[in-house]
């Protein structure tokens, strides 16, 4: 073998070649990196609230009273359109179908991530207290 | 002692194996040559080398800064916004007492439920007290623009300013209920060099 390198040496040569591709395993890393987290933080926030606004404007109730959907329906048709939106009412002793249910209009049940939040309130009527669960699952279109 | 002629003896007998070196090359000069044609290979490969890691670490840097100046401003705009809408401020009342009083700004009677008169005496703020709340909002060095919209876009309530030297800026979006309606409680956070 000849003791002269031919310009760069084959060590050097595969240093240097390891060496470019971190680098562009590292560029193409940092390019996929994105602040995602906070887009699950939002949704979360968004489904927290629209559920609380819900119950606090008394439309749980008031859907309850009038055993149907529509006017939960109106509401969250409302919200914006990168977001969906889908409510169960649950009543207290059977938490596997519900006796309520509405989808907002023009949503899929196809997500990528869905966040689910849950408020629990009562229906009073003239002769009795009723406890319900409302869950409603958000989720970006 | 070793005298002058052994010593010479034995010099002589050390380097009598090596090969004779030529008294002069056939395309050299006697001269060492500065640039020789390897070198300058070798210096632009290096060069280039150097040249291309400088412009990646560049980049780099740069992508890292803009990510960080996003993060922060992501943190920034949640922990601004979203007390608003979950907590009434302290003092719970701070908006029939004095500015100096106030301690922390919440515009809610209860969670997620506006409360009419926080919203203006806090939009009042926002606009003859920017400076002053800002300071107690611990905004720091950046701008807040505060405003309620209803679900198709139409501002309700309005106040505080975009920086319009801003380098970056973020919305932060929060429903809540406003006089038994559904609203989006926007705000804009951002900020210049």
């Amino acid at each position: 073998m000849p003791s002269k390198g031919f310009i760069i040496s084959t060590d050097a040569f595969i240093g240097l070649s390891m060496l470019a591709l971190i680098v562009v395993i590292s560029f193409s890393y940092i390019s996929t990196v994105s602040l995602t987290s906070w887009n699950t933080i939002d949704l979360i926030d968004t489904t927290r609230d629209e559920v609380t606004v819900l119950e606090k404007q008394s439309i749980l109730e008031n859907a309850m009273k009038q055993s149907s959907a529509d006017l939960i329906l109106s509401k969250l048709n409302a919200t914006p359109d990168s977001h969906c939106f889908e409510l169960s009412i649950f009543g207290e002793n059977n938490l596997d179908i519900p006796v309520l249910y509405a989808l907002k209009t023009g949503c899929t049940k196809d997500y990528e991530q869905l966040v689910v939040a849950d408020r629990t309130f009562i229906v009073n009527t003239d002769s009795n207290i009723q406890v319900y669960v409302a869950k409603l699952g958000g989720w970006y279109k | 002692m070793v005298n002058r002629k052994s010593q010479k003896d034995l010099i002589v007998r050390l380097f009598s194996g090596l090969p004779k070196a030529p008294k002069a090359l056939p395309n050299f000069s006697g001269k060492g040559q500065f640039f020789s044609s390897d070198l300058i290979i070798a210096l632009v490969v290096f060069t280039v080398i150097l040249a291309f890691f400088y412009v990646s670490s560049q980049s780099l840097t740069t992508q890292i800064n803009i990510f960080y100046a996003k993060n922060q401003l992501e943190e920034v705009s949640h922990t601004t916004i979203s007390p608003l809408v979950l907590f009434s401020g302290e003092p719970y009342d701070w908006e029939i007492k004095s500015f100096s009083d106030l301690n922390r700004v919440g515009l809610v009677k209860e969670k997620n439920v506006l409360s009419v008169l926080k919203v203006n005496k806090f939009i009042e703020y926002l606009d003859n007290n920017y400076t002053l709340l800002r300071e107690k909002l611990a905004l720091g060095k950046y701008d807040i623009k505060f405003q309620i919209q209803d679900f198709n876009g139409s501002i309700i309530k309005e106040g505080g300013v975009v920086n319009q030297d801003f380098v970056a800026r973020i919305s932060q979006r929060r429903i809540a209920s406003y006089e038994n309606r559904q609203v989006m409680v926007l705000g804009v956070i951002s900020y210049a060099e």
